[in-house]
């Protein structure tokens, strides 16, 4: 199903092998340093502290030990800028579309991806998906943890002792298993012929007696890690150890495993590598204090209209970090406000510890997340900022390989790249391009796809190389399946009025952060001269967010160019903050589709395509070629069969080419 | 919510990989370092806190309610479910407030196949309901012929089959 879906859509990708690098920085379990205390905040921004204002005039702000309420729009005329903390919140880009309200409710634990009412304790964890929790449910989260039901119930040190746990499935988990003991029963035998009764001084030996004892070392340390690695799970709350059978890496941990990931945003996908491993070894409290980090971090980044992250390079005391020249003549570095922001906003709420936030939960109640927001002085926005910025596009396409990755005996050929895709986005300011961030993202590559013979080829699927445009953002964006697009995903069961139903299934079409386009996407137009003025194409290529997120590590789209869903709405949110646009509204796409599945009737309906804003005027975009490897330097047009594939005619398909094809949606308004 | 697709590919598939071999262990495998002592500990005790649940509503402002107008032959008995929940015989009108979820709906009307289909509440709409006989349906696209017997009109019994 999931490769038959690929073949349709720029981001309709298969899930891959898990990787291990994490987003989030992994912090190590190390001694704990001083206690750090928030920075006073200074007297000048200290308001008045009222206590009858209405919601939509109240902050609130931390003067000393002192939580205050004041004046919201007093705090803005002096210059301080209200952080919204509140369950209503939302990108500023998903303003105007309905989706915007399913938005909130994902991110509150209120409903599912399609408004509806969670059942009681069910738990969306969404945030590797674009989606961070709300503040209420992060305060679920402190007053909870704070019980300290998991203080004592793990040992770290167990955990952190290996880098990773291998698993398997179950058959093979037995067979492991019992492979380790019989290990264990020839090492145990063969002590005394090497004369020592330490496994430790046989592994530091040579030879396979050597190998042996190290791997039963390696294996005892992943069992007491993955033991330690179930107390945790329970102990959070996340595992019924009622329904797991203790020791084996069923369905129940697995389960568990990965809702602990999404919740503590690890990308580790059910396997348990360093990262998680790291996750596992912090207290719960200390896994919140990150989440709530990472939550300020987007809350004050769109308060603030702001989008540099430190992502144009490796260190900003790296003398090649980009710089700007400033009114005074000295360059200066591109700053990291993501980390001032989220350091700014903490501080103004009076948290520097996991402890400062359980304070800060147990003094609201769930209902001031109604209205909840700050007054933070937030960093001075660079000189290069204004309403109506220089914007343009950069998207490298890293090393590109055209060669048919099969070699003549269907052996796979190995196509190594070192540089990877990446976008950035400029600001010219002095006659300089400036980049602002440096985002991995994907290009096209090798797919493979259905034909209309209903067979499945290769063919190469590129992004396309030139001069472009960002004319229309689309939020919500919905991918209109082409007719040929097979049958299998689209339905699904789920929970419909208190009980379970066969419905037509929205996931793939969206609108949704599953849906192809992720939650919002530019549309790449190709501008040109006509006689009466600029027209505009539309190949089918958009830059989009995603809910593949392991694609964004390496993987190939089917020509678009992905972001994570969460950058995805920070940059458009910045687009429309700092360019003009014309809201064009939702765009009728009128689409119905009816089709039978297992003796019903679905009708897929599809009223529009999205929300649409024009840029005015459009944000130029460059596709660099990259650093084309191998033999060939153009793609090969058409399809190829696939190796090892016996095809019922040895005529290949004609291969059709519209932007639906490509990647849906079809041409823009 | 329903787990994503990627997600709940990570859990399902090691699971159907493993069952496709159809092996079971004949005998329990001790878990080399799970005894008693390390056995997971119960979740943590209830909170003490009583609002520590979502809020019920978001407290979106009211933006009013949207008329939905579902037609169909009256002659056709088609009763309009929500779930459980027999919304009557179209046509009907469905009134829902302004922005609020879209409505997965099944249509059921005898002799025909059962109709699903979803309502927005964006704007007032009109539907009509195209419902299908199974000589109807052979032509749609998905048909097989191993279809199952056309349904009658919902009983208490039909929407029991549902609650599963």
């Amino acid at each position: 199903m999931a490769s038959l879906a690929a073949s349709l859509a720029c981001d309709r990708a298969k899930p891959s092998a898990p990787i291990e690098a994490p987003r989030a920085p992994a912090l190590t379990a190390a001694a704990p340093p001083p206690r750090p205390r928030a920075h006073p905040i200074a007297a000048a921004d200290a308001l008045p502290a009222l206590s009858d204002l209405p919601p939509e005039r109240r902050a609130i702000q931390v003067v000393g030990s002192d939580e205050n309420q004041v004046d919201a729009d007093a705090a803005r005329a002096r210059g301080l800028t209200t952080v919204d903390l509140s369950d209503a919140w939302a990108p500023s880009v998903l303003e105007g579309a309905s989706y915007r309200a399913v938005f909130t409710g994902l991110a509150a634990d209120r409903s599912d991806g399609d408004g509806q009412p969670l059942a009681a304790g069910e738990r969306n964890y969404l945030e590797l998906y674009g989606i961070p929790p709300a503040l209420s449910v992060l305060r679920r989260r402190f007053l909870i943890d704070a019980q300290g039901a998991c203080a004592r119930a793990f040992d770290a040190d167990a955990l952190l002792a290996v880098e990773q746990i291998r698993t398997w499935g179950a058959s093979t988990e037995q067979k492991e298993l019992a492979k380790h003991r019989a290990r264990g029963q020839r090492l145990r035998a063969a002590r005394p012929d090497a004369g020592t009764d330490d496994l430790q001084a046989l592994a530091e030996g040579d030879g396979k007696m050597a190998r042996d004892a190290k791997e039963h070392l390696r294996f005892e340390a992943e069992r007491l890690a993955f033991a330690e690695a179930e107390k945790r799970l329970a102990c959070e709350g996340l595992m019924d150890a009622r329904k797991h059978k203790p020791g084996a890496y069923d369905t129940e941990m697995r389960t568990a495993m990965l809702d602990f990931q999404q919740k503590h945003a690890v990308m580790d996908q059910a396997d348990i590598k360093r990262a998680t491993l790291e996750a596992l070894a912090r207290q719960p409290l200390d896994n919140d204090f990150d989440a709530l980090g990472r939550v300020l971090t987007e809350r004050a980044m769109h308060a603030g209209g702001f989008i540099e992250d430190g992502s144009v390079g490796s260190s900003v005391s790296d003398p090649a970090y980009p710089t700007y020249l400033g009114a005074d003549g000295a360059r200066h570095r591109v700053p990291d406000l993501a980390t001032a922001s989220r350091e700014a906003t903490m501080n103004a709420l009076g948290i520097a510890t996991p402890e400062d936030a359980v304070a800060f939960f147990r003094r609201h109640p769930r209902d001031d997340f109604r209205w909840l927001r700050v007054a933070v002085r937030l960093p001075t926005p660079p000189e290069y900022y204004s309403r109506t910025m220089d914007l343009s596009v950069e998207i490298d396409r890293g090393d590109v390989w055209y060669d048919f990755p099969f070699d003549a005996a269907g052996v796979r050929q190995p196509q190594p790249r070192e540089r990877f895709p990446q976008l950035t986005l400029f600001v010219k300011w002095r006659g300089e391009r400036v980049p602002l961030v440096r985002w991995r993202t994907t290009v096209g590559g090798w797919r493979a796809e259905l034909a209309s013979d209903g067979q499945e080829y290769y063919r190469f699927k590129g992004s396309d190389v030139g001069p472009r445009v960002w004319r229309h953002i689309v939020t919500a964006p919905v991918w209109i399946p082409p007719a040929t697009s097979p049958l299998g995903s689209m339905t699904k069961e789920k929970r419909v009025g208190g009980t379970y139903v066969r419905v037509t299934n929205y996931d793939e079409t969206g609108p949704g952060f599953l849906s192809a386009y992720g939650m919002v996407a530019a549309i790449h137009e190709e501008m040109r001269k006509g006689p009466d003025g600029p027209r505009f194409f539309d190949n089918g290529i958009r830059t989009h967010g995603s809910f593949d997120y392991p694609s964004l590590r390496g993987r190939f789209s089917h020509g678009c160019h992905r972001l994570f869903n969460d950058l995805a709405m920070r940059i458009f949110s910045f687009v429309l903050d700092h360019r003009r646009w014309r809201a064009t509204g939702n765009v009728a796409a009128g689409s119905r589709r009816v089709f039978w599945s297992r003796g019903e009737v679905f009708e897929m309906r599809l009223p529009t395509r999205g929300y649409y804003r024009e840029l005015q005027p459009p944000i130029p975009v460059e596709v660099l070629e990259g650093r084309v490897k191998g033999t060939l330097t153009k793609p090969i047009a058409g399809y190829v069969p696939k190796p090892g594939v016996k095809y019922a005619s040895r005529r290949l398909p004609t291969m059709t080419d519209t932007p639906e094809d490509r990647a849906g949606g079809g041409e823009a308004p | 919510m329903k787990r994503p697709l990627l997600a709940w590919l990570a859990v399902a598939l090691p699971a159907l990989a493993c069952s496709s071999r159809g092996h079971v262990a004949s005998a329990p495998v001790p878990a080399p370092a799970a005894d008693a002592s390390a056995a997971p500990e119960p979740a943590a005790p209830a909170p003490v806190y009583g609002d520590l649940e979502p809020a019920a509503s978001d407290d979106r402002p009211d933006a009013g309610t949207v008329k939905i107008k579902l037609i169909a032959d009256a002659r056709r008995q088609a009763h309009v479910l929500w779930g459980r929940k027999d919304l009557g015989v179209a046509p009907l009108e469905i009134v829902r407030p302004r922005g609020s979820a879209p409505m997965d709906l099944t249509i059921q009307a005898p002799d025909c196949l059962p109709l699903h289909t979803r309502v927005f509440a964006d704007r007032d709409d009109t539907l009509s309901l195209r419902l299908y006989t199974e000589r109807e349906a052979a032509a749609l696209p998905g048909y097989a012929p191993t279809a199952t017997p056309t349904t009658k009109a919902p009983t208490t019994a039909t929407k029991s089959q549902r609650q599963f």
